[in-house]
């Protein structure tokens, strides 16, 4: 391939044991970069190595390479080099698993060429290649491990209501129901300064470290006991 | 099928009247409730909406408690952040509270109506580029899992 204008050349370094396969690659992605082609997990490791691709196209299929762990050893080999995985099966949890491993694109083998191209292009320029399943796959465990991590700074025991003076009280259920402390001090008749005091003794009384985990706690979202 | 429920939440009330202007030229789609205030937004959880259209800044507001609420309150509402120019952080943040995509303000006009119908189809609404922001952000909290597991 000739560099014009000086241009990087993109070295992509295409890796199957299924003959046909490669070839499909290299044809769709023949005019984009400069390939190499590997045929089984050595092969590609050695070449991974001595080449330090731009892009590592992978298919999953291929023996030997046990997957995860597959990955971050070849990940290890060329840290700079993008990995882009092919598998004939996607799903959205091993999509999910192996980006958040490491890998720059999971798709599909069935992928037509020029979609493969763009894939590549977009890996290349910094962005992740996924479908859009796995996406949604992908914020449904965001979302998760961050309400756990929120719930592990919520109190053991359920705080009681209970030990909140009256005017406390009325705060907190206003609180629970988005005001804003100058919304409540609106409310209330008193000053900002005055719902903070009073808001400041809530949080130690129930210890709950601030107000969105006192908003929650009032709306009855107890995550200690789920 | 029956019509994609929708509230939409913004302090702008210029922007929420484009808003509301778009959905309810847009077929298939019924406007069920408007907000201005954080406590109103809160309170139309009541209608339980297939979407919730909510102003970043409205989601920031009161140390960010308004989605967390309103998806107690309502827990199968989808909910789309509205952007102005909002840092990727912000977004983020609003993504992993549990929003299923967010719209740049300026590009209602062409995404709004098929952002509202993706989402409300269980797919989400975000660029190629938050997708990586949000897998570094997925590999920030595993870690912190397993070092907390461990303590």
């Amino acid at each position: 391939m000739v560099s014009g204008h000086g241009a990087a050349v993109l070295k992509v370094l295409i890796a199957s044991d299924v003959s046909a396969r490669r070839a499909q690659w290299v044809q769709a992605l023949q005019k984009i970069a400069i390939l190499y082609e590997a045929i089984d997990r050595s092969m590609v490791e050695q070449k991974l190595a001595a080449l330090k691709p731009a892009i590592l196209l992978l298919d999953l299929s291929m023996p030997a390479l046990h997957r995860l762990d597959g990955l971050s050893c070849l990940q290890k080999i060329s840290p700079s080099t993008r990995i882009i995985l092919l598998t004939t099966t996607p799903t959205e949890t091993e999509g999910a698993l192996m980006l958040e491993a490491g890998a720059k694109g999971y798709c599909s083998m069935d992928m037509d060429s020029t979609l493969l191209a763009k894939a590549v292009k977009m890996v290349q320029k910094g962005e992740v290649w996924v479908g859009r399943k796995v996406i949604s796959h992908l914020l449904d465990t965001l979302v998760s491990l961050t309400e756990q991590q929120r719930n592990r700074s919520l109190p053991e025991a359920d705080p009681s209501l209970d030990v909140l003076t009256p005017r406390e009280k009325e705060i907190v259920q206003q609180i629970g129901g988005g005001s804003s402390n100058k919304e409540i001090a609106h409310q209330l008749h008193v000053s900002e300064k005055t719902v903070k005091a009073h808001l400041t003794s809530v949080f130690r009384k129930l210890g709950v470290s601030d107000r969105l985990h006192l908003a929650l706690y009032v709306n009855g979202h107890r995550p200690s006991l789920r | 099928m029956p019509s994609i429920t929708v509230v939409i939440a913004d302090s702008d009330t210029r922007r929420l009247g484009v808003c509301v202007r778009l959905l309810e030229e847009a077929p298939g789609v019924t406007v069920v409730a408007t907000a201005e205030t954080v406590p109103e937004a809160i309170g139309t959880a009541m209608h339980r909406p297939h979407i919730l259209l909510l102003d970043l800044k409205m989601a920031r507001a009161n140390d960010a408690a308004t989605l967390p609420l309103f998806r107690t309150k309502s827990p199968r509402t989808q909910i789309i952040l509205l952007t102005g120019h909002a840092s990727d952080a912000h977004v983020l943040a609003g993504i992993s509270q549990g929003a299923r995509g967010y719209l740049d303000a300026k590009l209602l006009k062409r995404f709004l109506v098929k952002a509202v119908h993706a989402v409300a189809a269980g797919e989400s609404w975000v660029s190629r580029a938050m997708v990586g922001k949000l897998i570094d952000q997925l590999a920030r909290l595993m870690a912190l899992n397993v070092r907390s597991r461990r303590a």
